[in-house]
């Protein structure tokens, strides 16, 4: 059976990277943006006015659970984590990711440059 | 250091034109904008330059205030699980409802059948009076799963949104009849348990049968997600 690519690639990446993120551990919004950041070597930088919309809904659709927690520094933060639902739909999004980035190899040989 | 709550309340609110989001996210948002701040501060940039930069994380902020609203509210207004779940099933229930009523104004249920059946199975004559309502339920389960699979529903969705009239009879009979007998007294439920048990049969299994059939076409086919996404692949040439 073909896997095929969502549409709404930049969306669908974006969920990706937030979902692939809190699979690991719990964090807040900063330290969401941040680990972005740092993980991907700077090549992708989530802005506040771009993640908090999307992180709420994330959760709006059951696939993350926000949490007022106090961090290293006792500061109150909302610390996000996967829901069960969340765990479900990070296997079939990297799949198509997988698909996608095969395709694109075979169309521009991207990997082989 | 400023009082980013305040901060960001007054930027969302934007002189009141439009209506700042509730204070979790605003104490939320001011978090981000604190830590921010001071990972500028730990790396060398001054503290009115650190302010500046993160309030530039949004460049307008009633546009945040707004994205945020629709977000929270999800598509529509609606949830997912309404949206895929309970309309769809709302619909066939209805569906079937009204279909039953229209049936019975018509006096399409065939009362001679119903008579005679009862004097040698009197359990088949609530079938047979409700015949071409059960007949009629595979296009019942269809508009819920069709319903369902339109609003992007997974298959358990899609299932659960065509047998939805059904789980509504079955709850019905196992539990608001006996409670009801329960709260009124032994009455025939409790006289005649057997009634009782075929009638929850007759009223629930053909027309769930009937159900499935009707939603089967739309359980295995692909989510409508992936089908947008087929459809958007530029033609061959």
């Amino acid at each position: 059976m073909t896997t095929r690519i969502d549409s709404k690639i930049a969306r669908g990446s974006a969920e990706l990277a937030i979902l692939a993120l809190l699979a690991k551990q719990p964090l807040y919004g900063f330290e969401i943006a941040k680990r972005i950041e740092e993980d991907s070597g700077g090549a992708l930088r989530f802005e506040l006015a771009s993640l908090y919309p999307m992180l709420y809904e994330l959760e709006k659709r059951g696939w993350l659970k926000g949490q007022w927690e106090a961090n290293r520094a006792g500061r109150d933060r909302r610390y996000y984590s996967l829901t069960a639902t969340g765990r479900k739909k990070l296997a079939p999004l990297r799949r198509e990711w997988k698909v996608f980035f095969q395709a694109l190899d075979r169309l521009a040989g991207v990997t082989r440059a | 250091m400023p009082d980013w709550k305040k901060l960001v309340h007054e930027r969302m609110n934007g002189g009141n034109a439009v209506p700042a989001p509730n204070d979790e996210v605003v104490a939320e948002l001011a978090g981000h904008l604190e830590d921010c701040c001071e990972a500028l501060r730990a790396e060398g940039v001054g503290e009115q330059e650190a302010v500046e930069r993160a309030i530039g994380e949004a460049a307008d902020w009633r546009a945040l205030a707004r994205k945020i609203r629709r977000a929270q509210r999800g598509p529509g207004g609606m949830n997912e699980r309404t949206r895929q779940l309970w309309l769809p099933g709302l619909a066939s229930l209805t569906a079937g409802n009204l279909l039953l009523m229209a049936l019975s104004y018509a006096s399409l249920h065939p009362r001679m059948v119903a008579e005679r059946a009862t004097t040698w199975f009197p359990g088949l004559a609530l079938m047979a009076a409700y015949m071409p309502w059960v007949a009629a339920q595979p296009l019942v389960g269809a508009l819920g799963a069709w319903l369902s699979h339109r609003a992007g529903g997974g298959r358990a969705m899609r299932l659960c949104a065509g047998l939805f009239p059904s789980i509504v009879m079955l709850a019905c009979w196992g539990l608001f009849i006996p409670a009801t007998a329960a709260v009124e007294g032994p009455k025939w439920v409790t006289q005649h348990p057997v009634y009782f048990v075929l009638g929850a049969v007759a009223w629930v299994a053909p027309a769930t049968m009937g159900l499935l059939l009707g939603s089967l076409p739309f359980l295995g086919i692909r989510d409508l997600r992936s089908a947008d996404a087929t459809a958007a692949r530029p033609a061959r040439t």
